[in-house]
């Protein structure tokens, strides 16, 4: 993983077989992100998760155990107690030029990935969302 | 991966590779071919089958996604051998021709009927609206879903005078 910092734009190049959620991590963690919005992503995969929601707290993950184009990754990722935490949908696109897409939740980089976060201070975590069950943004309370 | 589902009230249950879809799973690993693939891209109803009660494009949905829920397909529909209502007004009417859309468009109409009995003729258009034929036109089609529609409204009528 390589990256370069801007005014506030976190530039960064994912090499050969790096598990991406990892070096998202990481590159997040060494650019001190607290919130941050992906601009965009391209690239390529070698393989890749996508989560489907089901029903209250249920989603369903596929694997899809091949070269995928990253057409496009979209989402955020939040700083909460002292985890990232990342919600990103993806465009992948298939050898038969079908496109798949979901909520990303695993994927391997194949030759190479390009990917663009802005960084925020905006204060938002995930919390429970009852009604769904599922991990919903939501904007801390500002501190006085 | 295992998935564990209801088909036309059977529990069954299938380890397939994870991105299978639900109409690869129901006619490769299940065995019910009356589930027909046309285009694979959810443009044409021809897999339409019923997940939880509702009409969804079979070619759309992975089968990872039907793990513990309940689904109807055509061969759901008879019961001891005997053809349904919706199938036996599609006989009656001369709403088939090669036949390939014909489970979908069933299927489809099964949704609507069990939602709205007594749909209007636009009502019955609009259900089978995503499911493509090229062989008849569609009037007889939409003439056997309301025909099929006028008998169950009888048979309630007539069994709500027997009671």
């Amino acid at each position: 993983m390589e990256y370069r910092e801007d005014k506030g734009l976190v530039m960064l190049r994912l090499h050969q077989d790096e598990d991406l959620f990892e070096s998202l991590e990481k590159a997040c963690r060494e650019c001190n992100v607290r919130t941050g919005v992906f601009v965009s992503g391209i690239g390529m995969l070698k393989q890749a998760e996508l989560s489907f929601y089901v029903k209250y707290g249920k989603y369903a993950t596929v694997l899809f155990p091949e070269p995928l184009e990253l057409v496009s990754l979209t989402g955020t990722v939040l700083l909460q107690e002292g985890e990232y935490k990342f919600h990103l949908h993806a465009v992948l696109a298939k050898a038969t030029k079908e496109a798949v897409a979901g909520h990303l939740s695993g994927g391997k980089v194949n030759v190479t990935n390009e990917i663009m976060i802005l960084k925020s201070d905006i204060p938002a975590v995930r919390t429970l969302d009852e009604a769904t069950g599922l991990m919903a943004l939501t904007f801390e309370q500002e501190k006085a | 991966m295992l998935v564990a589902l209801t088909v036309n009230g059977e529990a069954r249950q299938a380890d397939v590779p994870s991105a299978t879809t639900l109409v690869e799973l129901l006619r490769e690993h299940l065995a019910l071919t009356g589930t027909k693939v046309g285009c694979g891209h959810g443009e044409c109803g021809a897999c339409t089958v019923l997940l939880d009660g509702e009409p969804v494009n079979s070619c759309l949905v992975f089968a990872a996604q039907c793990d513990g829920r309940e689904v109807t397909t055509v061969e759901g529909l008879s019961r001891d051998g005997e053809l349904d209502r919706i199938q036996n007004a599609f006989v009656d009417a001369g709403a088939v021709q090669c036949g390939f859309c014909t489970p979908g468009m069933i299927m489809s109409a099964a949704a609507l009927l069990a939602s709205n009995p007594a749909p209007s003729r636009n009502e019955i258009e609009e259900a089978v609206s995503g499911n493509l034929c090229r062989c008849t036109g569609y009037v007889k089609i939409v003439d056997a879903v309301e025909q099929a529609a006028s008998e169950s409204s009888r048979e309630a009528k007539q069994q709500t005078e027997r009671s």
